[in-house]
C-alpha cells in the first residue's frame, strides 16, 4: 500500500505555515506526517507535544512534523522506514517550487501516491502575485495544478477584493475546489483524499513523458463489479484513474487507480458537499485513453438500457 | 630581508598600461620591487645584493592567471573518474582527446576496463552524452563487464547508465527499482529521483575520504597546470564542510601549493532564509576565523537566483525556451531581496549566481533597490557565469556599477545544442555577451566554474576571442573580446572582481611576484591558436613552480 502524499502549494506568505500549525492541532488528522521547510516557525499548543527533537516534533494525537532541511529526498526516505506508523504525508512545498515538477517526483517515488495538490493562496495578494515580473508564472501554475485551493486571510481582503478575486480564480482553475478560511484554519478533510475532476496538467517538461487526460462523466448507477473489471483491464498506457462514481444504491463511490491493475473503489463520506460523477483518465498515450473511454461508455450504455424500462420512481 | 632575485625574460606582458612592456623583474620577499628593464632597475641593484635568473629568457610572463570562479569540492569528486568526452579535456594526469562516435566510445571504455588491475574496482566514466556517443544502456555494458560495475555518468550529471554489476553495487532494493517510475533497469537508466537511487550507492565511493583527498591533489594539479596562482572557491560549503576544509588545509595550504584560494562563503545554509539572517551573517564573518596565508576568507558573500545553465533551468524572459519548460527559482525573489540587503548594508561583496535574463533581471531589480537605498560605490556586486543577457540589461548592469564573471565557455560547448534545441540561433548566437560588457566597460572576469568546464584561462580567452562553437560555427563575432580584453579578463580584470586588484592582477612595484611563463606570446600567435600556447608554469610569490612534463 503506497502512502498518499498531499502537496502543500502557495507562494511566499500564503500562509502555508498557519494551515500546517492549524492541521497539526485538529484532533480529526491523526497520524500525519507534516515535511516542512521552515521548522522553526512551526508553533503548536505546547500541550499537545509529546516530544520535540532536532528536527521532529512528535504530538500526543499521533501526528508529527519534520524538517525537510533542504533535502526532500532525505526527508522522504527517513519518513518511509517508519512508513508503519503513517496514515498519510503532507509536503509544504517550497514557494518556488513548480508543483507539477514536485507531483512528477512525488508519483515516481517508491511506496508513495500522490493524493493532492493543494494551493494555499492570499486573497488579498495572489491577483497582483500573479502579475510578478518574477513569479507571475510560477503563481499562475501553482493556482492551476490544484485541486484544491485554500483561499485565505479572507477577513484581511476586503469584500470587493474578495469577490474580484474568487471570480478570477474561477477563471484559473475552473475545476478546483474552493475553500474560504481565516488564518489558515482549513478542515483537514479538504486536503485529502477527495480528488476534484480536476485534470492534473501537467507542463510537459522536456524529461518526462507527455500525458493525455480525459475525464469521463458517469452519473448513473454503476455495477461496481462490473465497473471493476474494466478498470482492472486498463491498457497499459493509463497512469491514474480517479473520480467518483454512484453504485446502484445511489451511494457515492471513490474510485482510485493507479494503472497496472491497482484500483481501489471505496464508500465515500462527501461531507454534503456536491461531488462531481466522473473519472479523470491520465494516460502517456492517446489510444489508452480512447480504449479506456470506450469501455466506461459501453458500461453506461448498459445500464441506460434497463433503466429505461423502469423510468417511473416508486411513489 | 632577504636578496633580490631579478628575472629577465624574452618579454613582459605586464598588464599594467602605464608600462605594459619589460624584460626584467626584481623580486624579493615574494614581491616585486620592480618591473622594467636591466638597465631602468639599475639603481635597486647597485643598492641591494641580488641575482639573475635567466631561466626565462625565452619565455613570455604574463600576470599570474586567475579564476575567480571554480570549485575545488566538486573537481575532487570528479577528477577520479574516467573521462570519456565529446570535448578534449586536458587533466593533471591525462588529456582525454575527444571521442566522438558509439563504436569510439565503446572501444574507449574497454581499453579502460582491460587498464584496472583490480577486479573489483568501480568504474565510473563521466562525460557521455548520447548526441555524440549514441546510445549506451545496460545490455552494451554488460558486454564490458559481467562482474566488474559500470557507472555511466552523462555529462550535464543528471543521469547515470549502470550494468548489472553496478545495479547490485549500488545495493538499493530491487523491487523497489523495478517498481521507481525513474528508473529503467532493463536499459540500466537512473535519472530525475531515481538518479538519487544511484547516488545513494555511489556515495560510498565517492566521498570516501581517501578518494575525495586524491581528487583534491588532482585538483591542485590541475589548477597549477592551467597558469593559476590565484582562484576563487565560489560558494563553500558545497558538500559537507568539515570533510572539504580538512582536505583543502591538507592538500591547498602546504609550502609547495603554487596558488592561493580565496573562499565566498554562501549566503544562506541549508534551511535557512527569511528570519535567520542573523544566524547568517555571524556565520558568514565567523569564516574568516580559519583564514591562513594561502586560504582566504574575505567580506564577500554567493547568492543565487535561477537555476542551472547546463541542465536548462535558468529563468528566461519570453519568449522563453522553444519547447515550453520553465526554468527555476533558486529562492523566492523576497527572500534574494532581503539577504542581499542583509549583506548590501553590512558593505558586502555579493556575487549572485544568474545564469538566464530573468535571473539577471531581479539580480538589477534588486541592485537598483539597494542603490536607492543606501547608495555604494566601489561595492563589486558581481553577476557570476552571465548566459543570457540583453543588451540593455549590460547598460543598466553599467549604470549601476556591477560587475561581471562570465563563463564564456558556454558558446563553445552548449553554442550549438542551444541554437538548435532549445532558444533559437539570436538568443543561443548572443550567450556570454562580452562584447557588449566591454562597450559598456563593465569590468569583467572569465571563469570556468570548474568542473562545468576545463580549468583553462587561456582556453576561456580562446572562446571569449573567436567564439568557434564546438562544430565549428562562429557564434555572434560581434560579442568577441578583444586578445587585450580577453587577457585583462583572465587577470587583472579578475583580480578586481575579487577585491584583489592591488595586490596581484599585473606586474608591477609592490604587487605579489605571481606570474605565468608562457612559451609563446599570447598577443602574436593567431587567436585560434590562444588555448594551445604551452605553459611552462608559474613563479608563485618569487617561487618558480615549473608544471611537471610529460
Amino acid at each position: 500500500m503506497r502512502i498518499p502524499v498531499t502537496l502543500l502549494c502557495g507562494y511566499l506568505g500564503a500562509g502555508k505555515t498557519t494551515v500546517i500549525n492549524h492541521l497539526l492541532s485538529a484532533p480529526d488528522s491523526p497520524r500525519i506526517t507534516v515535511l516542512v521547510n521552515d521548522f522553526g516557525s512551526i508553533n503548536v499548543d505546547a500541550r499537545l507535544i509529546a516530544d520535540r527533537g532536532a528536527d521532529t516534533i512528535t504530538l500526543t494525537n499521533g501526528c508529527a512534523c519534520c524538517s525537510i532541511d533542504d533535502d526532500l529526498g532525505t526527508a522522504l526516505q527517513a519518513q518511509l522506514e517508519r512508513a508503519a506508523s503513517i496514515a498519510r504525508i503532507v509536503i509544504e512545498a517550497s514557494g518556488v517550487a513548480e508543483p507539477q515538477r514536485l507531483a512528477r517526483s512525488v508519483e515516481a517515488w517508491p511506496g508513495l501516491r500522490l493524493d493532492r495538490i493543494a494551493t494555499v493562496v492570499d486573497a488579498g495578494a495572489i491577483q497582483a502575485r500573479a502579475q510578478d515580473k518574477f513569479v507571475g508564472r510560477l503563481v499562475r501554475r501553482q493556482v492551476e495544478a490544484a485541486d484544491a485551493i485554500v483561499l485565505n486571510k479572507i477577513d484581511l481582503a476586503g469584500e470587493s477584493r474578495l469577490a474580484e478575486t474568487r471570480a478570477w480564480l474561477r477563471t484559473q482553475a475552473p475545476d478546483s475546489q474552493f475553500i474560504e478560511v481565516e488564518k489558515g484554519a482549513v478542515a483537514s478533510r479538504w486536503l485529502f483524499g477527495a480528488p476534484s475532476p480536476a485534470a492534473r496538467r501537467t507542463d510537459g517538461g522536456e524529461h518526462t513523458p507527455h500525458f493525455h487526460t480525459t475525464t469521463v462523466p458517469l452519473h448513473a448507477g454503476l455495477e461496481l463489479a462490473a465497473l471493476r473489471r474494466i478498470l482492472v483491464q486498463a491498457p497499459a498506457g493509463i497512469h491514474r484513474i480517479k473520480g467518483f462514481v454512484r453504485d446502484p444504491a445511489g451511494r457515492t463511490m471513490l474510485v482510485q487507480g493507479e494503472g497496472g491493475g491497482r484500483i481501489s473503489l471505496e464508500p465515500y463520506d462527501t461531507h454534503d458537499q456536491p461531488a462531481p460523477m466522473a473519472l479523470v483518465c491520465i494516460a502517456t498515450d492517446r489510444a489508452s485513453l480512447d480504449t479506456l473511454s470506450q469501455a466506461l461508455a459501453e458500461l453506461v450504455h448498459a445500464v441506460q438500457q434497463p433503466a429505461h424500462i423502469k423510468t417511473a420512481p416508486a411513489t | 630581508m632577504s636578496k633580490i632575485t631579478v628575472f629577465t625574460a624574452k618579454r613582459i606582458r605586464t598588464m599594467n598600461p602605464s608600462l605594459p612592456l619589460a624584460t626584467a623583474v626584481a623580486v624579493r620577499d615574494g614581491r616585486i620591487v620592480e618591473v622594467g628593464t636591466l638597465e631602468s632597475i639599475r639603481p635597486w641593484l647597485d643598492a641591494h645584493p641580488h641575482s639573475i635568473d635567466t631561466t626565462f629568457r625565452d619565455h613570455v610572463l604574463m600576470p599570474g592567471f586567475i579564476d575567480p570562479h571554480l570549485h575545488p569540492s566538486l573537481a575532487a569528486i570528479l577528477l577520479p573518474c574516467h573521462f570519456i568526452t565529446a570535448m578534449e579535456w586536458k587533466l593533471p594526469d591525462r588529456t582525454c582527446a575527444p571521442v566522438h562516435g558509439h563504436n569510439a566510445y565503446i572501444d574507449r571504455l574497454k581499453q579502460i576496463e582491460e587498464g584496472l588491475s583490480d577486479p573489483s574496482e568501480p568504474l565510473i566514466t563521466w562525460g557521455y552524452h548520447k548526441i555524440w556517443h549514441g546510445t549506451v544502456d545496460r545490455t552494451v555494458l554488460n558486454g564490458i563487464s559481467a562482474t566488474r560495475p559500470i557507472v555511466v555518468w552523462q555529462r550535464s550529471f543528471h543521469e547515470v547508465i549502470a550494468n548489472d554489476a553496478a545495479i547490485a553495487w549500488f545495493g538499493a532494493d530491487r523491487s523497489m527499482m523495478e517498481r521507481h517510475h525513474q528508473i529503467d533497469l532493463e536499459d540500466g537508466r537512473f535519472y530525475e529521483t531515481g538518479l538519487a537511487v544511484a547516488m545513494g550507492g555511489m556515495r560510498k565511493l565517492l566521498l570516501d575520504p581517501k578518494r575525495f583527498r586524491r581528487g583534491m591533489e588532482l585538483t591542485k594539479s590541475a589548477v597549477h597546470k592551467g597558469g593559476h596562482t590565484t582562484i576563487c572557491d565560489m560558494g563553500l560549503p558545497m558538500l559537507d564542510l568539515e570533510l572539504e576544509w580538512s582536505t583543502l588545509k591538507a592538500v591547498m595550504d602546504t609550502d609547495d601549493t603554487p596558488f592561493r584560494t580565496q573562499f565566498v562563503a554562501r549566503a544562506v545554509e541549508r534551511g535557512g532564509g527569511l528570519g535567520k539572517e542573523q544566524e547568517n551573517l555571524e556565520r558568514v564573518r565567523g569564516m574568516a576565523r580559519r583564514n591562513t596565508h594561502r586560504l582566504e576568507f574575505r567580506k564577500a558573500v554567493k547568492l543565487f537566483t535561477d537555476g542551472g545553465y547546463f541542465a536548462e533551468l535558468m529563468q528566461v524572459q519570453p519568449p522563453g525556451f522553444i519547447d515550453g519548460h520553465e526554468g527555476e527559482w533558486l529562492m523566492p525573489p523576497e527572500v534574494f531581496e532581503a539577504l542581499c540587503r542583509l549583506y548590501w548594508h553590512e558593505g558586502f561583496r555579493i556575487h549572485v549566481h544568474c545564469t538566464g535574463d530573468l535571473g539577471l533581471e531581479l539580480a538589477l531589480d534588486t541592485l537598483e533597490t539597494l542603490q536607492f537605498e543606501r547608495p555604494r560605490f566601489n561595492h563589486r556586486f558581481t553577476i557570476e557565469h552571465f548566459g543570457l543577457s540583453t543588451p540593455e540589461q549590460v547598460r543598466r548592469m553599467a549604470d549601476l556599477g556591477a560587475l561581471a564573471s562570465v563563463n564564456a565557455y558556454y558558446v563553445h560547448e552548449l553554442g550549438d545544442a542551444y541554437w538548435k534545441r532549445s532558444l533559437g540561433y539570436e538568443r543561443a548566437s548572443q550567450m556570454s555577451r562580452l562584447g557588449t560588457l566591454a562597450r559598456h566597460n563593465v569590468t569583467t572576469a572569465l571563469h570556468t566554474d570548474f568542473t562545468m568546464a576545463p580549468a583553462l584561462p587561456l582556453n576561456s580567452a580562446w572562446v571569449a576571442v573567436n567564439r568557434v562553437s564546438d562544430s565549428g560555427a562562429v557564434m555572434c563575432p560581434e560579442e568577441r573580446l578583444s586578445v587585450e580584453q580577453a587577457m585583462r579578463a583572465i587577470t587583472i580584470d579578475a583580480a578586481y572582481v575579487l577585491g584583489m586588484e592591488h595586490e596581484v592582477g599585473s606586474i608591477r612595484a609592490g604587487k605579489k611576484a605571481d606570474f605565468t611563463v608562457l612559451e609563446a606570446d599570447p598577443f602574436e600567435v593567431p587567436p585560434m591558436e590562444l588555448k594551445d600556447i604551452p605553459i611552462w608554469g608559474t613563479v608563485f610569490e618569487g617561487a618558480p613552480a615549473p608544471v611537471a612534463r610529460g
